[in-house]
């Protein structure tokens, strides 16, 4: 497809379309990456993010819980154990929620396996947590065994003491001797002690639980034995039942106390063991969720990261595509502009060069109209002598029709006595043919006498030998012999006179049929000559008659021609005048010109266009418009023209007048009336224009 | 032309005998004479039998009336041109070798045509001119002017030996 064959309006569709073209293209190529982009965040957000969520939350929970089971392993407390199982369902709820996400998402795979690693570890984490309850439970026992034996011993000891010092106080008031005294006083001091040291072992106890610090109350332990030994002690100086008795209660409880002691200590022992194994569990598990969180973590950064640079690259390449396209836009519209610039200018040049030679060819048309006018008027009074000339050569041409016609008769009557004459010849050379025979035979008579002659004649001579032998006698005999002889000379000499004669006469007669036989052929000759020139002659009146048909035709022809020749002068001097109109025309069409050449190039040819100001054309009339604008292209050239005839017959009275006074040799024929325009090339006068 | 007379004077006197009527004939052209005496008869050409080993001027045998005679041809003889025979032609029986106690023996020659039988006077009798020793023109008597044109006056029997025709008779004969 040629581009400098396109139309502006289909230049500049194609470039807008090429743009639209590649705008779309880069829509497209947007919206699906904008698609992908959106696909991808609804990932994110339907996955990781709720995934995310699930795994911090229990995570939280599950910090709390062991919060809480930390606690409760220092503690020991009924409400931090109901605090720490309250979370367990959450953390639970949490896991099962987790667990769904990964069965439902597309992007969750590899979670499900961490999920169930954690499941395991936490179960076992809440199996260490109840291992825990159960050791405080044990413990919690013990030291409430620990605190009855102790309260008992304490008891039992003040029991024992205040009887002491109420057997001492009587003993005073009975001053039973100083070694009664002493052994009394004896016994209440070790007593005391044995109260100090369960005292001070029950203090041990407690201050150890609280701080935690076996150490501390194994050494007080040892306390304990002290008890014992003094207990020992004092054993066998207890006279009475009863202290014996309490004493010995005494020893059990601290036994007792020391057997518990014993036990609180594993006890604590297990507790520690718990606590790590748990603290263990729990890291475990803490360390699984962690690892949760941190693929959580990369899928939703992963994911984000995808999304984040799918959306870098639909804007990079939407950034590129809309330069490319402005490039593509500005370097199409520079083209399509030069491309029409160019053209434009072009046009614009050609247009005012046309302005300015259209501005002097109207100068030429006015007097080239004027000279037309002149020449047709002289035209007019030549056909008027061509049309006088016509009659004077119809008569001729009728005259000489008529004529054909009689020598058309003539050579018909030549023709028929030619024909005539070559019938007699043919006749004579019959006759001339009849007479050669009669000759033939005449000349074998002649022959027989010519030979009868000279049958004689030696007859005679051998009657003269005979004689001549004879002598004298044959004398007489021999002059007969000579006359015969003679005669037969003469019957010969007839004879052969006679055969010239016929001779002659049959060569003559041959030489008459040889003529006859030409004269036949000059007759038939004659007679084809004769036909021929029936037929030329018939063809001379055919071509007379059609030769005056012809005349009569080529005078209603100048008929016609004379009166468009007045319509040419008339119209000869419309067009001066109009050719008046077009030079204003030309004016006005120059300083358009200038106008568009001003909007096309840009240059200012602003002394042109104020030369130039566009003019009114002073009262223009239709056919004037139409004159104006003829040239422009042929079949408006035939408007014109028929224009012109039309308006012609009201245009002027003497015109009229010689137009409506033709030669009226013949009137012109219905089928030879020709239109003016046919007759009279009107394009070709106006050709100049 | 006076010793031109003078010999035709002298002439005369030995041609005078020569004198008498003559048969005339035409051959090739010319007029030739024979004595009369010598003819004995003039018929039309008569078929001829051709004869073998004879000379060419022998043209053959006729049956003359029941009696053979050769014939000879003139032109053949004369070394003239051959003719065809036309309905002039003729034989002219002559008598040679005729002496005093012999009839001679007859032939016929073969003429173009008879003319006449012409009397000629010794005056008009020429005798013979001389051609040059080696051509030997005695069978011709003598140059006879008849009506203004010159014959040859022929001696026949010089011109038939005897000899050669009774060669040719006799083998006609035989």
């Amino acid at each position: 497809m040629n581009f400098s064959s396109l139309t502006i309006g289909k230049r500049i569709l194609i470039g807008f379309g090429f743009q639209l073209l590649l705008m779309f293209l880069l829509g497209i190529f947007a919206v699906v990456e904008m698609q992908k982009s959106t696909r991808l965040s609804n990932e994110v957000s339907d996955e990781s993010v709720p995934f995310n969520q699930a795994a911090g939350a229990l995570a939280l929970n599950f910090s709390e819980l062991r919060l809480n089971a930390r606690v409760f392993g220092t503690t020991g407390n009924e409400n931090d154990w109901k605090f720490t199982m309250d979370v367990v369902p959450r953390v639970e709820e949490n896991l099962a929620k987790l667990k769904e996400l990964t069965t439902k998402a597309k992007t969750l795979k590899e979670a499900s396996s961490l999920i169930q690693e954690f499941d395991l570890t936490f179960q076992t984490y809440l199996k260490t947590l109840r291992d825990t309850a159960e050791v405080w439970a044990q413990l919690k026992k013990i030291n409430q065994d620990f605190v009855e034996n102790t309260s008992d011993s304490v008891k039992t000891i003040y029991d024992y003491i205040h009887e002491m010092e109420a057997e001492l106080n009587k003993e005073i008031l009975a001053n039973v001797g100083a070694e009664k005294l002493q052994e009394r006083v004896l016994k209440i001091t070790k007593a005391n002690l044995i109260l100090d040291a369960v005292n001070e072992t029950k203090q041990a106890f407690f201050i150890a639980q609280a701080q935690r610090d076996f150490s501390l109350y194994e050494k007080e332990t040892k306390k304990l034995n002290e008890a014992l030994n003094l207990i020992a002690e004092i054993k066998p100086i207890t006279r009475q039942a009863i202290n014996q008795q309490r004493l010995q209660n005494i020893e059990s409880k601290i036994i007792g106390l020391q057997n518990l002691s014993k036990k609180c200590l594993e006890g604590f022992q297990s507790l520690n063991q718990s606590n790590q194994a748990r603290a263990k569990a729990g890291e475990d598990a803490f360390r699984v969720l962690q690892k949760m969180l941190d693929y959580s973590n990369s899928i939703s950064s992963d994911s984000s990261q995808k999304v984040s640079s799918s959306l870098e690259s639909t804007s990079r390449v939407s950034v590129f595509g809309m330069l490319i396209i402005l490039i593509l836009a500005i370097i199409g519209a520079l083209w399509i502009i030069r491309s029409i610039v160019t053209v434009l200018t072009h046009a614009v040049e050609n247009l005012s060069e046309g302005a300015e030679q259209v501005a002097s060819a109207s100068v030429q048309i006015s007097s080239s109209s004027q000279s037309l006018a002149e020449g047709a008027s002289e035209q007019a009074a030549s056909l008027e002598e061509t049309s006088a000339s016509l009659e004077q050569i119809s008569s001729m041409t009728k005259r000489n029709a008529e004529n054909a016609l009689s020598a058309k008769d003539l050579a018909a009557q030549t023709r028929a006595a030619a024909e005539h004459g070559s019938e007699n010849m043919q006749a004579m050379n019959r006759a001339m043919a009849d007479i050669q025979t009669s000759s033939d035979n005449i000349s074998k008579i002649i022959k027989t006498i010519d030979e009868i002659a000279f049958q004689t004649n030696i007859l005679a001579l051998n009657a003269a030998v005979e004689a001549a032998r004879a002598g004298e006698a044959g004398m007489g005999f021999a002059v007969v012999a000579d006359e015969v002889r003679a005669l037969a000379q003469r019957s010969a000499q007839a004879a052969k006179e006679t055969a010239e004669r016929i001779e002659d006469s049959i060569r003559k007669s041959a030489i008459g049929v040889e003529l006859s036989a030409k004269v036949a052929d000059s007759l038939q000759e004659i007679v084809n000559k004769v036909r021929q020139v029936d037929e030329l002659v018939a063809e001379i009146a055919t071509a007379s008659r059609e030769q005056s048909q012809g005349i009569e035709q080529v005078n209603s022809a100048v008929t016609q021609m004379d009166k468009v020749t007045q319509q040419n002068a008339a119209a000869a001097e419309q067009s001066a005048s109009a050719s008046e109109q077009l030079s204003a025309q030309a004016q006005n069409l120059r300083s358009l010109v200038a106008e568009l050449q001003q909007l096309v190039t840009g240059a200012s040819h602003s002394h042109k266009s104020q030369f130039f100001t566009r003019q009114p054309v002073s009262s223009p009339t239709p056919k004037d418009q139409i004159i104006v604008s003829a040239p422009k292209s042929d079949h408006r050239k035939d408007h014109l023209s028929t224009n012109i005839h039309k308006q012609l017959p009201s245009r002027d009275p003497k015109d009229k007048e010689n137009i409506s006074s033709p030669p009226k040799l013949h009137p012109p024929t219905a089928q030879k009336k020709k239109n003016p325009e046919e007759e009279i090339p009107l394009d070709e006068v106006f050709k100049d224009f | 032309m006076s010793t031109a007379t003078a010999t035709q004077e002298t002439n005369t006197q030995s041609l005078a005998h020569l004198a008498g009527k003559y048969l005339t004939f035409f051959l090739g052209g010319e007029t030739y004479g024979i004595p009369v005496l010598k003819v004995r008869e003039i018929i039309s050409l008569l078929p001829i039998t051709p004869v073998p080993q004879v000379p060419a001027y022998m043209k053959g045998v006729i049956n003359l009336r029941g009696k053979v005679i050769p014939v000879v041809d003139l032109r053949t003889k004369f070394q003239l041109p051959e003719a065809e025979a036309t309905g002039n032609t003729c034989i002219v029986v002559v008598q040679v070798g005729q002496t005093a106690h012999s009839q001679g023996k007859l032939v016929g020659i073969i003429v173009d045509a008879v003319e006449e039988v012409a009397n000629v006077n010794a005056a008009d009798i020429e005798p013979t001119p001389d051609f040059g020793t080696s051509l030997s023109v005695d069978y011709i008597l003598g140059m006879a002017k008849l009506k203004g044109v010159v014959k040859a006056l022929l001696d026949i029997d010089k011109i038939i030996s005897a000899e050669g025709v009774e060669a040719i008779s006799s083998q006609a004969a035989a």
